[in-house]
């Protein structure tokens, strides 16, 4: 099965500060990057996002979920075809709008 | 020579050549305001990894054609821009002598990734004209740079190298070299990117390791040097082995041998290996 | 490898760690700072420097001459370069850079010869092709300012420029040896290498 990773942000405020998820997943799934990037200043920690990027990594042990400080995070699993099938209609769609 | 090399070495090895390190300080300044920001997309931080997350939709399809579509039009359009490259250490230390200024900085993957704090992980380097212009983006150098001399970046560069990072040159507008990276798995996004998904953004080496099978004790001092999951013991045999199929010719596991067992040889001697890049 | 095991046995320390107290360096929050040349400065330059003081309105054009207005235009260009009113972030942090690290060759030397190739022929062709601690060599393609000489029948243009480059590289506080090369060929190429003294 693969993880979809869902976060929400809401609860999520300072991603880069806290780091826990970062610092404790053993398949270094997340990354926390910047929603903006200003001239003239660093990107305002509020600005940062954790994405869970290398979700087909996941294995699951849930670590994430018990180290979060404000249960943030949370994972569900949907069989690999179901996703296959599901990023299989995508790309068609992506082809049949390049063929138009 | 790989094929950046027969296009920008003038016949050396291009991350040799100084003309790819040399650029004009100025320019004649626009009119008009430089725009106050800009939003970016968190799932692309770190290095070369603007395709990662259709990359994962399409290992997740299984849809093989896709997959390959994905890379050669991220490829096609890297080779333009941005990439890298692994060298040796014995190269690395040269270059530092046709590159100025050199400047460290954080390590921008091991900070999404990992979330280090920059104290404990100033291990990126910007070098080059551009550096002196650092503060134009001022998110790019978050944490701050510090310019050093050539020979404090060179004794820099071999704790590194003890620590056990990886040397590799990276490009910003081919064939100019801005940055001088010290990666490893899977905390670099370009390592890992090109191990798990096999997304070439990041080249291997000139040069590639091999194992002088009598010389070799079986004393493990290499193993867990290998960033490229190139290295083991052959438990049966009690010796070293490196899959030279997979190695990137990075000198860590060289440098690590107590007896020079494991020694880098030109990858252009090796004909079965001599396109592997 | 020249590198080995033995070599890297006595290396110590963390590179995460300063090399020196007070080196890094952390942006100024809210900053507005300029990089490149403005127009202003060339218009500046050109107004006190115009083109047509590259000739002799009252004799023979000749290499004294020519070295003159060299020195002229070269010191005439720094202090505008380096003035409140004209000095960019680029040239502060090259200054700064220097004061922290010692070496101010190449690019102390190299922002004045760029300034200088910017103000005098904006519009021209040219590159750095090496700009290492050592050597710097900047090559200019179809020189307007060669034109402008060869119309008025004078072929050795260089003197010019060698006469401002020896004003840079002095104010630059960097002892250079210099040549020229310019290609015979015709194919408007000129190369200026520029090569650090021992001890310089």
């Amino acid at each position: 099965m693969i993880a979809q990773i869902n976060i929400d942000y809401t609860l999520c405020k300072d991603p880069l500060s806290c780091r826990k998820c970062l610092s404790v997943c053993p398949s270094v799934v997340f990354v926390c990057g910047p929603t903006k990037v200003w001239k003239g200043r660093e990107t305002d920690l509020s600005e940062y996002k954790i994405v869970g990027r290398y979700f087909d990594k996941c294995s699951g042990c849930g670590d994430c979920v018990k180290s979060c400080p404000t249960d943030a995070i949370n994972l569900e699993f949907l069989l690999r075809e179901q996703l296959a099938q599901k990023f299989r209609e995508e790309r068609a769609t992506q082809l049949r709008e390049r063929n138009v | 020579m790989c094929w950046v090399c027969e296009q920008y070495g003038n016949g050396e090895k291009w991350y040799l050549n100084p003309e790819n390190y040399a650029r004009r300080l100025y320019k004649v300044r626009k009119e008009g305001k430089e725009s106050t920001g800009s939003d970016a997309d968190p799932q692309a931080a770190g290095m070369g990894a603007g395709v990662v997350a259709e990359l994962v939709k399409a290992r997740i399809s299984g849809d093989l054609v896709w997959e390959e579509e994905i890379k050669r039009e991220a490829l096609e359009q890297a080779y333009k821009t941005h990439f890298g490259q692994v060298v040796t250490l014995d190269e690395y230390l040269q270059i530092l002598d046709i590159a100025y200024p050199l400047a460290k900085m954080t390590c921008g993957c091991r900070r999404v990734q990992r979330g280090m704090p920059d104290e404990e992980n100033f291990t990126c380097m910007g070098i080059g004209p551009g550096m002196y212009k650092w503060e134009r983006w001022p998110e790019t150098y978050r944490g701050g740079v510090e310019f050093i001399t050539p020979e404090e970046a060179k004794q820099w560069a071999l704790m590194n190298h003890k620590e056990g990072r990886v040397q590799t040159v990276d490009v910003f507008g081919t064939p100019y070299i801005g940055g001088l990276c010290q990666c490893e798995y899977p905390g670099c996004v370009a390592v890992r990117n090109r191990i798990d998904y096999d997304f070439k953004f990041l080249l291997k080496g000139h040069t590639v390791a091999k194992v002088d099978r009598e010389k070799c004790t079986g004393c493990k001092s290499c193993l867990g040097r290998c960033q490229f999951k190139a290295l083991n013991l052959e438990v049966y045999t009690n010796k070293a082995y490196v899959d030279m199929d997979q190695c990137f010719g990075c000198g860590l596991c060289v440098t690590a041998c107590p007896i020079n067992a494991i020694e880098l040889l030109d990858r252009e001697s090796m004909p079965g290996l001599a396109e592997n890049w | 490898m020249t590198l080995d095991f033995k070599v890297l046995q006595k290396v110590k320390g963390n590179p995460s760690a300063e090399v020196a107290p007070g080196r890094r360096l952390k942006v100024v929050p809210d900053q507005n700072y300029a990089y490149d040349l403005p127009k202003e400065l060339i218009y500046k330059v050109q107004q006190e420097f115009p083109l047509e003081s590259l000739f002799n309105p009252d004799g023979e054009t000749n290499e004294e001459y020519l070295a003159n207005q060299g020195r002229t235009f070269m010191n005439l260009l720094i202090r505008e370069a380096d003035s409140k009113e004209f000095l960019d972030r680029t040239g502060e942090m090259i200054e700064h850079v220097a004061q922290q690290t010692g070496i101010r060759f190449p690019h102390v030397l190299e922002r004045y010869i760029e300034l200088g190739i910017l103000s005098l022929r904006p519009r021209d062709a040219w590159t750095v092709t090496e700009a290492t601690t050592k050597v710097l060599k900047v090559r200019s393609f179809n020189c307007s300012l060669g034109k402008v000489f060869a119309d008025q029948g004078i072929s050795d243009c260089q003197v010019f420029c060698r006469a401002a480059n020896e004003v840079a590289a002095a104010k630059a506080g960097t002892k250079v040896d210099m040549t020229h090369s310019k290609d015979a060929s015709g194919s408007g190429l000129c190369e200026i290498a520029f090569r650090l003294q021992q001890g310089g």
